[in-house]
C-alpha cells in the first residue's frame, strides 16, 4: 500500500466531519496524519477516530441550529414516520399517485419545507383514517379511491398518522424557515426498501424485512443515544418518542404473539427510555 | 472538564504549539495515559477555539501542507489553572488522610 492511498482513505473518513470543519481543519488534519507521523498503512485508530469525532461534530452542530430543541426534535420525528410510511407503502406495492404522495412528504421534510409538508401530511393522515372518518361522519369519497393508499380500521393503527398531521400543523404554525435541511442518505432508507420489495424471491413482510427494519430502527435508535451523550440535547429523544410510542401502542394494544416480537419492542423501548433518561440528565448538566 | 481537554490546555502553558506537537506534549505530560488520535484533537481543538480557550498563533507551510500553531489565551490559561486547583484541593482531601496513616503504620 502506498502514501497516495493512506491519505486517500484518511480523506474518505474525513467526510464524517461536517462541510464547515473539513474547511477550516481538513487539509491540517492530513497534514499531521502524513507528516509527522507517516504511514503507509492507514492506522485503524485513527481511522475510527475520524469517524467518531467527525460525527460527534455533526452532533454538536446539529445541536446549535437555529431552530429549538423541540421543533428540530419534531421535525426530525416527523421525518421518520414519513419515510416508514413511503417505505411501507413501497413495499405494498401501492399505486403512483400514493407513492407521489408518500415521497413528496419526504422530500418537503427533508429540505425543511413546513409549509409543503403541511398539506401532504393532513392528506395522507386523511386519507389512512378514512373508514374510521366513514364510521364518525359516515361520508365517503369513493371516487377517489384509485389515488388513494390503505385505509386502517382501527385509531390505535392511525396513531403515527395522527401525530405526522399535528406535528406538521405546529410546524407550519411556527412561520418560521429556520428547520434545517437533511441529507439526502436519509432516502437510502426507501432506496432499502425497494431493493427489498423486487428482489428475487421476497415475501412480503418476511425475515428479511424485519431484519432490515429492525437493524435500522436499532442503529439509529444507538447512533441517537449517542448524539445525545455527546451533544447533550433532548432533541433526539423527543424524535426516538415520536417514532416508537405510536408502535409500542400498538404493541401492547395488541400483545405480539412471539417471543421475537416482545424481544424486538422491548428493545425499542429500553434504547427510547435510555435517551430519554440521557437526555434529560445531560440537559440538567448544561 | 475532561482529562484529555485539560492535558490539550497544560501542553500550550509552555507556549503555542501544532497539532502534532500538543499530541506528544499531553502523552508525555500525562505519563502516555492520553493518547490523543488526531481526529479526536482537532474536534477538541474546534471546541477551545468556538468557547475563546485557545487561538491561533501563527501558520506555517510545511511539505506543502498548512500547519497552524496554538496558543492559550487568557481565558484558557485561567481555566486550566482553575482546573489543576480543584485537583489539587481534591486530591488533598485523600492526601492528606492517607500521609498521616503512613507515618504512623511506619511507626
Amino acid at each position: 500500500m502506498s502514501e497516495a492511498f493512506t491519505e486517500t482513505w484518511y480523506r474518505l473518513f474525513l467526510r464524517a466531519f461536517p462541510s464547515r470543519h473539513r474547511a477550516e481543519y481538513g487539509t491540517e488534519i492530513l497534514g499531521t496524519l502524513m507528516n509527522d507521523s507517516p504511514r503507509r498503512v492507514p492506522s485503524p485508530r485513527e481511522t475510527a477516530a475520524l469517524v467518531t469525532a467527525g460525527f460527534a461534530a455533526r452532533a454538536r452542530k446539529a445541536a446549535e441550529g437555529p431552530a429549538p430543541w423541540w421543533a428540530d426534535g419534531l421535525h426530525l420525528g416527523l421525518l421518520t414516520l414519513a419515510l416508514a410510511n413511503l417505505s411501507y407503502n413501497i413495499a405494498d406495492q401501492a399505486s403512483p399517485w400514493w407513492l407521489a404522495t408518500s415521497a413528496a412528504l419526504v422530500v418537503a421534510l427533508l429540505r425543511g419545507w413546513a409549509l409543503a409538508a403541511l398539506p401532504l401530511a393532513l392528506v395522507i393522515a386523511l386519507s389512512t383514517g378514512r373508514a374510521m372518518l366513514h364510521m364518525l361522519v359516515g361520508a365517503e369519497a369513493t371516487g377517489w379511491a384509485p389515488f388513494l393508499g390503505p385505509a386502517y380500521h382501527n385509531w390505535v393503527s392511525l396513531t403515527p398518522y395522527g401525530l405526522l398531521a399535528a406535528g406538521a400543523v405546529v410546524l407550519a404554525a411556527r412561520r418560521s424557515r429556520d428547520l434545517r435541511t437533511r441529507p439526502w442518505w436519509w432516502l437510502a432508507i426507501p432506496a432499502a426498501a425497494f431493493v427489498l420489495t423486487y428482489a428475487p424471491g421476497f415475501i412480503e413482510y418476511g425475515e428479511t424485512w424485519q431484519l432490515v427494519r429492525a437493524g435500522t430502527e436499532g442503529v439509529l435508535l444507538l447512533a441517537g443515544v449517542w448524539a445525545t451523550i455527546v451533544a447533550r440535547s433532548p432533541r433526539w429523544a423527543l424524535a426516538a418518542a415520536i417514532y416508537v410510542l405510536p408502535g409500542l401502542a400498538s404493541a401492547l394494544t395488541n400483545p405480539p404473539a412471539s417471543l421475537q416480537h416482545t424481544a424486538y419492542w422491548s428493545a425499542l423501548a429500553a434504547l427510547l427510555l435510555v435517551m430519554v433518561a440521557t437526555g434529560w440528565r445531560r440537559a440538567a448538566k448544561a | 472538564m475532561s482529562e484529555p481537554t485539560y492535558f490539550v490546555l497544560a501542553a500550550l502553558l509552555d507556549g503555542p504549539s501544532h497539532g502534532y506537537g500538543i499530541i506528544k506534549r499531553a502523552e508525555e505530560q500525562s505519563g502516555g495515559r492520553v493518547r490523543l488520535a488526531v481526529g479526536t484533537l482537532y474536534g477538541a481543538l474546534d471546541r477551545l477555539a468556538g468557547d475563546g480557550l485557545i487561538a491561533v498563533d501563527r501558520e506555517e507551510t510545511v511539505q506543502g501542507r498548512p500547519r497552524r500553531y496554538y496558543r492559550l489565551t487568557e481565558d484558557g490559561r485561567v481555566a486550566v489553572m482553575r482546573e489543576a486547583a480543584r485537583m489539587e484541593q481534591a486530591a488533598r482531601v485523600v492526601t492528606g488522610r492517607i500521609a498521616p496513616a503512613m507515618r504512623t503504620a511506619q511507626a
